[in-house]
């Protein structure tokens, strides 16, 4: 640090980065949960970066669109990504093992917490895995999973499955993984 | 919102039902499928089915997936087309719903058709993605046709261009160009008369590196610059040369970016020898890559060849520069992995309908890639 300190240009440790790192911000879920985070970590969010920028946070963020279980994973990715020191190989592992996990239903809460907080590494990540899931499944699974009625006549949906054969071969089974 | 969210299983609920109809949410998601299964999930609902037909949705869709792996449609009697996937090994009947189909070419995704019984003068052309099954006519009245051939690279355009060649109305040994541009739909003819003899064998040229390539008589290989409407030769004595009067079959093929000269001898069991079109010391020429024995392989699945062999196509695997050759043998359709030596039989076709021993169930020109695309025709 000391001789970064004798650079010409002036190439200090930026002290903004700095108190960034140790203000904290207290992140309040839908259900009145409270969270504390580094602010370095919680701008990792572009919306929650533009609630500070605005300075409209007054110590508490309220995520009303956010429950506390998402929350509380939303964190653990924002801290990670936060880290000191963390390799980008070892960020990807994280990313890897803390979506392969979780639940279709899971993998819906922190795509919308994503969307919502703008965080865009996470959302690639969630959304890549979701349609990972769904790339083998067959109709019915889709929607059972994404809760859609059918407004389709089963003789329009017969005619679909007719022309495009190719796409209906080698479905997986609708069992759950 | 707040409000209805109060325990996890109606979190769920509504978060399913959320990402499901917030649009953006949802193309992100479905953005990352494969077009197989984009093409199943129409089916879904109709506000699905209209969400992943946009042109918008196709065009993203088409650039983020550059390189799917190629099936094929194969062409086993006038009106009868098969899907065939060499990585599943699937065999399914194909429909094409137009009257006398015939497919001829098939460039990244789309396909050109040319459609009318041969004893009609009245012929029609389309480009057609057999993935999404649209097609477009190309309005093309044209008595004296030479050649068409389609030039497609979504990865540089989402556009396509086809390119026209006939006879002018004065002689039948000059011809024309008229170019087709997706864009504008529209036909644009250029100024330069060209000579007739040049474009005899335009129908078997690809399109590689921005023109079409093919072989010409004598020993030459021609391609039509298309944006800037040259065209140019340049020997090929290096191929040529080779084959003699046992030179059964000299093809172009273009796969994931590599064009190929696929040559088959009939003599030293059935050889077939690749050459790769590539820049050495600034000159562009052919170079031997591989060499593989057709006899060879027949053998070591207890088949002969009967002299009768059909290159379906050279692909690529999971790897770049895996290259394999898939070929057709009465019977038969087998595998060849150039870069390892391996072999393997992908599909028998011998309980097929069409099957007639010694005989081949379908010919060269009856074999085209069908690779997955969502592009717009």
């Amino acid at each position: 640090m000391a001789r970064k300190n004798r650079n010409p240009v002036g190439k200090n440790v930026d002290p903004e980065a700095q108190k960034k790192k140790t203000r904290t911000l207290t992140l309040k879920s839908s259900d009145g949960q409270e969270f504390s985070i580094s602010e370095s970590a919680a701008v990792l969010s572009i919306a929650i970066e533009n609630m500070v920028e605005d300075d409209c946070a007054g110590g508490v963020i309220p995520l009303p669109l956010v429950d506390g279980g998402t929350l509380a994973r939303v964190i653990t990715y924002l801290n990670k990504h936060a880290e000191d020191g963390a390799s980008d190989e070892e960020k990807r592992k994280f990313d890897e093992e803390f979506v392969s996990g979780m639940e279709m239903g899971v993998l819906f809460d922190v795509v919308l917490a994503a969307n919502y907080l703008d965080i865009r590494g996470l959302l690639r990540e969630v959304r890549r895995r979701i349609a990972d899931r769904m790339k083998n499944k067959s109709v019915e699974w889709v929607r059972k999973t994404f809760h859609i009625e059918s407004d389709f006549t089963p003789e329009e949906e017969e005619q679909m499955k007719k022309e495009f054969a190719w796409a209906w071969e080698g479905v997986d089974s609708d069992v759950d993984d | 919102m707040e409000g209805e969210i109060t325990s996890t299983a109606t979190t769920t609920t509504s978060a399913a039902e959320a990402v499901a109809y917030t649009d953006d949410v949802l193309v992100e998601i479905l953005l990352f499928l494969p077009a197989k299964s984009i093409i199943r999930f129409k089916a879904v609902s109709k506000h699905w089915h209209s969400l992943i037909s946009t042109s918008s949705f196709s065009h993203l869709h088409t650039l983020r997936h550059r390189k799917p792996q190629p099936s094929f449609i194969l062409r086993a009697a006038p009106s009868l087309f098969f899907y065939f996937n060499p990585t599943r090994k699937k065999f399914l009947q194909f429909h094409l719903n137009f009257a006398h189909p015939r497919i001829l070419q098939s460039c990244h995704g789309l396909l050109l058709l040319e459609c009318g019984s041969s004893l009609s003068v009245n012929r029609d052309y389309y480009v057609y993605n057999p993935t999404t099954r649209d097609s477009r006519n190309l309005l093309l009245e044209k008595e004296s046709l030479l050649g068409l051939r389609l030039a497609f690279d979504p990865s540089k355009s989402p556009h396509y261009k086809v390119i026209c060649v006939s006879s002018t109305s004065y002689s039948i040994h000059f011809c024309e160009i008229q170019v087709y541009d997706s864009e504008t739909r529209t036909w644009k003819r250029l100024d330069k008369v060209f000579t007739s003899s040049d474009f005899r064998k335009f129908n078997d040229g690809v399109y590689w590196n921005s023109g079409i390539y093919w072989i010409a008589s004598g020993d030459q290989i021609l391609s039509f610059d298309i944006e800037n409407s040259v065209l140019e030769s340049s020997p090929a004595t290096m191929i040529t040369s080779r084959g003699g009067r046992s030179l059964n079959m000299v093809h172009l093929m273009e796969s994931s970016g590599w064009m190929h000269c696929v040559l088959h001898k009939d003599t030293l069991s059935s050889l077939l020898l690749v050459y790769e079109y590539e820049v050495k010391d600034n000159v562009n020429d052919w170079y031997l890559k591989y060499g593989v024995s057709f006899d060879l392989i027949a053998a070591s699945f207890g088949e002969r060849t009967y002299g009768k062999i059909s290159v379906m196509g050279i692909i690529t695997g999971e790897r770049k520069e895996e290259l394999s050759l898939v070929f057709h043998i009465p019977g038969k359709i087998l595998v060849y992995r150039f870069h390892d030596g391996s072999s393997e039989e992908l599909l028998d076709l011998r309980l097929v309908k069409f099957y007639r021993e010694r005989q081949l169930q379908f010919g060269y020109h009856d074999a085209y890639q069908f690779i997955e695309s969502l592009a717009p025709v």
